[in-house]
């Protein structure tokens, strides 16, 4: 390198490359050895996103508050852009602030409604808390306040759901305490979420607290002081009434154009919202709306809104054109009471007359208003349920709402029933009672569930059948006279039995004989045992054994003192978890020489509980510690991973399922509760008693105890209406581009970013996948011709042929350059519509039977995004993402006939039999008539309708089904557009394409991630029609 | 659904296009500003008209239905710009010229050029070069801005006046152990902090073309620059 360096002003020559630059403009960087530099770099991974953080590339900085930021980030596995919360500055060395971080941490962890903003992951890194959540690209409320103004309709319907979300914090006991439009986000589809539940206490640990003889943690100060409710400026309790004034704040600063209370000082806000009306309402908000944002505001507590449930059902009225609660009486029975107040005595007679016809027509009136009131409130509690995970209760209340809501509400009713009707339920398969005896045993269930082991009075076992309930047979222990101290479940199939004297056997249920017995163990042995079905880990006075029932002190692999219990094994009997030290800490060890692999120093309590997942990949660990907690732990290292404090009491049981994605627990507050790992959220919720709790090996069954005295069987009954197929394990996002099926609907294609996936259709059997030639942007897929054709976007064409069971042939590049995409399969069955350069002219082209010899142009406009042959009609039409309107072509000619005058940019969809056209803008969506071009329908589109467009026509071409991002599909009737129903699915969905079977039986979805879904139409129709809900 | 370059292809998502694709454009258009005026300078307007005329060509582009063929242009937004602003000198030119004649001439519309097809005039040769340097020079800035900010979003602003010392040019790299002295960190984490700053600035560089071409026309267009800058 040439060592004399020119000074840094004006034009340079670059020591390295000698190119001539202005230093001054690039502070001394050579701008052509920086792009030499980044064209080397094309072999590298140029864009790999740097971590910076806990796993995660920050991006940039969203928001910083007084202890905490929150950045944009992407976390690095799964891929994914977040929000990262983390504390920094002074607040780290604060521990009274880390802890309140970790609680608005925990609280929002366990809220798992799709109207509160999810938390993903939450855990400390380089002595930093954070948490990472969903992140909310649409901004906030307060962003979209002036938008709003005048869509009062909008308002509402956007209040419902953040109270119904509020609501379902205040069921599981968290309030949120600092309602107010800035914690209201919107992602990118519009969705609402509250976030944010930043000063959030956990109802429960302050009664506990308080229960305790503790002072409660003080209230003072929480929220924002201009939306804080009266009673809470006084330093009154804060309890849910001032959560409703929060929701009542929101609303009446929407329908005001400001926040409702204003002072100078905070002396005068405070004086303002004791004593002052909020800021009134614009000129033009409705009224009824107005007083409900009024009675949300009540001075008084017990003025408000008892819930916030009830604050969104009278939202909800108004929206439907209902009387609302806030001003219940009609004008018309004002003056039936102001007339009955006033007779005037020469027309009292006739008054009283006309008072009476008028009460009379009323009274009818307002039975039919009743019937639909009390079928509306049905239909909200329905909805509720469905939001509860209680799908057997949501059905019920669906069905009730049936009988009485007008038949001009049939498609709610409708899709609350298919809602309910989706969703997976457990039956109780079996229960018997099964009072604890006064013996100092345990129980348990045998792995496979088909037993169930009680020690009983006189030192015997009980096995009762777990089918009919009844002893199997009565094993007596080779120790009677001594009560027995402990059982545990060994190797699969084995129970080990340690009695007060220290004896110790060993039971295999189908056994009528006890094949192991050690008669010189000590008393405080609680041994663990190894898979190997041999050795024991055990724990005495002088640290922890490894033996076996022969020689049980075999091996001493801990020379200190270690807590006889909990000791756990982990799945594959090579590492020990147990607590060691004292206080005593959780500690993970090598069980083959004890050496210390990483110690947990999270705990201030003792746990008591611990299990490791089925395929040891997490420890879950529950604790009584501010609350109670079940925390999971990443076994490499210890790490924290997840936290659960949802239960009340003390953690009993700890169950993995098989899947090793989800934990049951179940607990002193009588409840169990079955969750999701990574998603959060719960998979079962309801009433048990603390005593067992199993999966069996397959995880369809859970043995537990319903109440103290009945032990049962529970079982996934998968429903009957809805499957979702196995998730393809790609782990890549936009996994699913495309879906097609077989004209014989026997197979099923999806093609994703990476890989092209071919389906069973009738079993949901993965048969094969081939990898595309490298990750692409966009690619679509397509039956044609007895093969399968598929392309990616700068990846080119490809063909293979299937056999008729299903298997792969030759693959082979049919495209011409890399350049050329498949569009779609025709009708026929046998061509293709690619688009490509060709012949000097770019545009789209028909390969009849796939042969790109005989290509014909169908539309030569290349700067067409979409083009589509309509089925019998000879025609084609085109659209494209910035132009308005649908381009019609003649297909033959390759000639523009016409458009359909949309004003803006549109997508489009034709029926199968070529009659329909519907076309969609991000306004409206609109169905015509291909033989006349006259428009049949119109209907607006749905907030996040804009975002995506898919849609399918049955077969028939007598449905429409239009999906949603949100995973819900429309179905509508052709050609009057008319709603039939509503399909929501159980759990949320991205919903990237929809698809018929060729039957019209079932209706496919495809999310982003690859994930099929299948409605079964037939089914479904069928169960409507018994409720009288047919269509 | 054709999606052919980055932008095009956002908005195809969206579906939303009219304003979403605006929008693009738009950031688009502040982001080579620069580059147009230098041009303007380079074929001979001074630097008040240059401005004025940017600004116009801007204006005209925006409101115009122009645009849309952008993505005709096989890609390069680069040659799809100049083609269009020489379209515009063309015009002033006709226009300075018709107003010696004491005539007028009709003002210029870019919707008329949409229409009529897309057949964009040739820069002479030199121009072209000019055009592209220029262009060339606000890639690099522009990614210079985006890892500057970067940092600076970290609350890295310091390290970063120090480390982009170490970014190639004309003057030696200061020694690690100086620069780990003023960061007051340890060689290893100067050394790994300078990686990343590297990374990023290369990631931010391809980034910045590609909002411009295809994605794979990226290397093309950056060994393209190359030549320019260096030739």
């Amino acid at each position: 390198m040439d060592t004399t360096m020119p000074s840094l002003h004006g034009p340079v020559h670059c020591g390295r490359c000698g190119a001539r630059y202005d230093a001054d403009r690039f502070g001394g960087l050579c701008p052509a050895c920086a792009i030499a530099w980044a064209l080397e770099a094309a072999e590298e991974e140029a864009d790999a996103p740097e971590v910076n953080f806990a796993g995660h590339a920050l991006l940039g900085e969203l928001a910083r508050g007084g202890m905490g930021v929150v950045y944009r980030a992407r976390q690095l596995q799964p891929e994914r852009e977040v929000a990262l919360k983390c504390l920094q500055g002074m607040a780290l060395g604060a521990e009274a602030l880390r802890e309140r971080f970790r609680t608005e941490a925990r609280a929002m962890a366990n809220l798992d409604h799709p109207g509160v903003l999810p938390i993903y992951q939450f855990g400390e890194a380089d002595g930093v808390p954070f948490f990472t959540m969903k992140l909310a690209r649409g901004g906030t409320l307060a962003d979209r306040a002036a938008a709003l103004r005048g869509d009062w309709r909008e308002v509402a319907r956007l209040l419902a759901e953040v109270a119904r979300a509020v609501q379902y914090a205040h069921d599981r006991g968290i309030l949120h305490r600092d309602l107010k439009p800035g914690n209201i986000l919107f992602d990118e589809a519009g969705r609402v979420f509250v976030a944010d539940f930043g000063i959030a206490r956990i109802l429960q640990e302050t009664a506990l607290a308080g229960e305790a003889g503790e002072t409660p943690p003080a209230t003072a100060c929480p929220g924002t002081p201009a939306y804080l409710a009266p009673e809470a400026i006084d330093g009154g309790d804060y309890t849910a009434a001032a959560d409703i004034w929060g929701l009542g704040a929101v609303l009446q600063e929407l329908l005001a154009g400001g926040p409702p209370f204003a002072g100078e000082t905070p002396g005068q806000l405070a004086d303002c919202i004791r004593k002052m009306d909020p800021r009134p309402a614009l000129p033009g908000v409705p009224a009824d709306l107005a007083a409900i944002a009024r009675k949300a505001l009540a001075k008084a507590p017990e003025q408000r809104y008892r819930a916030a449930r009830e604050f969104a059902d009278d939202l909800e009225r108004w929206l439907h054109g209902h009387p609302v609660m806030a001003r219940p009486a009609s004008r018309a029975r004002q003056a039936v009471f102001w007339a009955r107040r006033n007779p005037a005595p020469a027309f009292s007679a006739l008054l009283v007359v006309i008072s009476a016809a008028v009460f009379v027509l009323l009274q009818a009136r307002s039975n039919h208003l009743l019937r639909v009131a009390l079928g509306e409130s049905y239909l909200q509690e329905a909805r509720q349920m469905r939001a509860a995970d209680q799908p057997q209760a949501a059905l019920a209340q669906a069905r009730a709402a049936a009988g009485l809501l007008p038949r001009s509400r049939a498609a709610e009713v409708r899709s609350e029933v298919a809602a309910a009707l989706a969703a997976p339920d457990w039956i109780l398969e079996a229960e018997w009672p099964a009072a604890h005896e006064a013996v100092s045993g345990f129980e348990a269930f045998s792995p496979d569930l088909e037993a169930w082991i009680v020690s009983a009075p006189g030192g015997t076992y009980r096995v009762v059948d777990t089918r009919s309930g009844e002893v199997r047979r009565t094993v007596a222990t080779a120790t009677t006279d001594q009560p027995i101290r402990f059982l545990t479940e060994g190797p699969p199939g084995r129970i080990v039995s340690i009695h007060r004297g220290g004896h110790t056997e060993i039971l295999a249920p189908d056994d009528t004989r006890w094949i192991h017995r050690a008669e010189s163990w000590e008393r405080r042995l609680e041994p663990a045992l190894h898979p190997d079905g041999e050795r024991f880990v055990h724990v005495d006075g002088d640290g922890v054994w490894i033996g076996t029932l022969e020689e049980p002190r075999r091996f001493r692999i801990v020379e200190s003192p270690v807590e006889p219990h909990p000791l756990v094994l982990d799945p594959r009997g090579e590492r020990l978890f147990l607590l060691a030290g004292d206080p005593p800490v959780p500690e993970v060890r090598s069980v083959a020489d004890g050496t210390l692999l990483y110690r947990i120093e999270d705990y201030r309590s003792r746990p008591n509980r611990a299990a490791w997942s089925p395929d040891g990949r997490w420890l879950a660990v529950a604790v009584a510690e501010a609350g109670f907690v079940v925390r999971i732990h990443g076994s490499d290292d210890g790490r924290l991973e997840r936290e659960f404090a949802d239960h009340t009491g003390q953690v009993a049981h700890l169950a993995w399922h098989p899947d090793g994605q989800s934990l049951a627990t179940v607990g002193g507050d009588q409840r169990l509760l079955w969750r999701s790992i990574a998603a959060g959220g719960f998979r079962l919720s309801r009433p048990a008693a603390a005593r067992a709790l199993e999966f069996d090996r397959a995880g369809g069954r859970l043995g537990y105890s319903p109440t103290g005295s009945v032990l049962g069987l529970l079982r996934l009954e998968p429903s009957a209406v809805y499957r979702t197929w196995p998730k393809p394990e790609l782990n890549t996002p936009n996994s699913g581009y495309a879906l097609a099926l077989s004209p014989d609907g026997g197979w099923v294609a999806v093609i994703g970013r990476e890989a092209l996936v071919f389906w069973d259709a009738r079993d949901r059997r993965e048969l094969w996948r081939v990898g595309l030639d490298g990750p692409c942007d966009w690619a679509t897929v397509g039956f044609a011709g007895g093969g399968l054709y598929w392309s990616g976007l700068f990846l080119g064409l490809w063909t293979a042929e299937v056999d008729g069971a299903g298997r792969l042939g030759e693959i082979w590049e049919v495209g011409l350059t890399p350049r050329c995409m498949l569009v779609e399969t025709a009708r026929d069955g046998r061509s293709l519509v690619v688009v490509q350069e060709r012949e000097e002219v770019d545009g789209f082209w028909l390969w009849p039977d796939g042969d790109s010899a005989r290509a014909r142009l169908l539309a030569a406009e290349y700067p067409m995004v979409g083009y589509r042959l309509i089925p019998g009609a000879g025609h084609g039409f085109s659209s494209h993402w910035s132009d308005p309107d649908i381009h019609i072509w003649d297909a033959a000619s390759g000639q523009r006939l016409r458009g359909l005058g949309l004003p803006l940019p549109a997508a489009g969809e034709p029926s199968p039999d070529g009659r329909w056209l519907l076309a969609s803008t991000a306004e409206e969506n609109t169905l015509w008539d291909t033989a006349d071009w006259r428009r049949v329908a119109a209907w607006p589109a749905g907030p996040g309708e804009r975002e995506v467009f898919t849609a399918a026509f049955s077969p028939d071409a007598r449905l429409l089904a239009k999906g949603r991002p949100d995973g819900v599909i429309e179905l509508r009737s052709v050609p009057d557009a008319a709603l039939v129903l509503e399909l929501i699915p159980p759990g949320p969905l991205s919903l990237r394409q929809v698809a018929f079977s060729p039957d019209g039986s079932r209706l496919l979805g495809l999310d982003t991630q690859g994930q099929i879904v299948e409605w079964r139409l037939e089914a479904l129709r069928g169960e409507l029609a018994a409720h009288r809900l047919g269509w | 659904m054709f999606p052919t370059t980055n932008w095009t292809r956002l908005a195809v998502a969206t579906m939303e296009g009219q304003s979403a694709g605006r929008e693009a454009l738009a950031a688009l258009c502040r982001d080579y500003r620069p580059a147009i005026v230098g041009h303007l300078r380079g074929r001979g307007f001074p630097e008040a008209e240059a401005e004025d005329l940017a600004q116009q060509f801007f204006v005209s582009l925006l409101n115009s239905r122009a645009w849309r063929r952008a993505d005709r242009a096989k890609g390069r937004f680069r040659s799809f710009l100049l083609g269009i602003l020489e379209h515009v000198i063309a015009h002033r030119r006709e226009q300075g010229r018709a107003q010696k004649r004491g005539g007028g001439v009709v003002p210029l519309s870019l919707d008329a050029l949409a229409e009529e097809g897309f057949d964009l005039p040739e820069a002479p040769t030199d121009a072209a070069r000019l055009f592209d340097r220029e262009w060339a020079l606000r890639m690099v800035e522009l990614a210079l801005a985006a890892i500057e900010a970067q940092w600076a979003a970290g609350g890295k602003a310091d390290e970063f006046a120090v480390l982009r010392g170490f970014l190639p040019g004309a003057e030696d790299p200061p020694a690690y152990e100086a620069a780990a002295a003023r960061l007051q960190l340890s060689p290893a984490a100067v050394k790994s902090a300078i990686h990343r700053l590297r990374r990023a600035f290369r990631a931010q560089l391809r980034s910045a073309v590609a909002r411009t071409v295809s994605l794979h026309e990226i290397d093309a267009e950056l060994a393209h620059l190359r030549r320019v800058l260096e030739g």
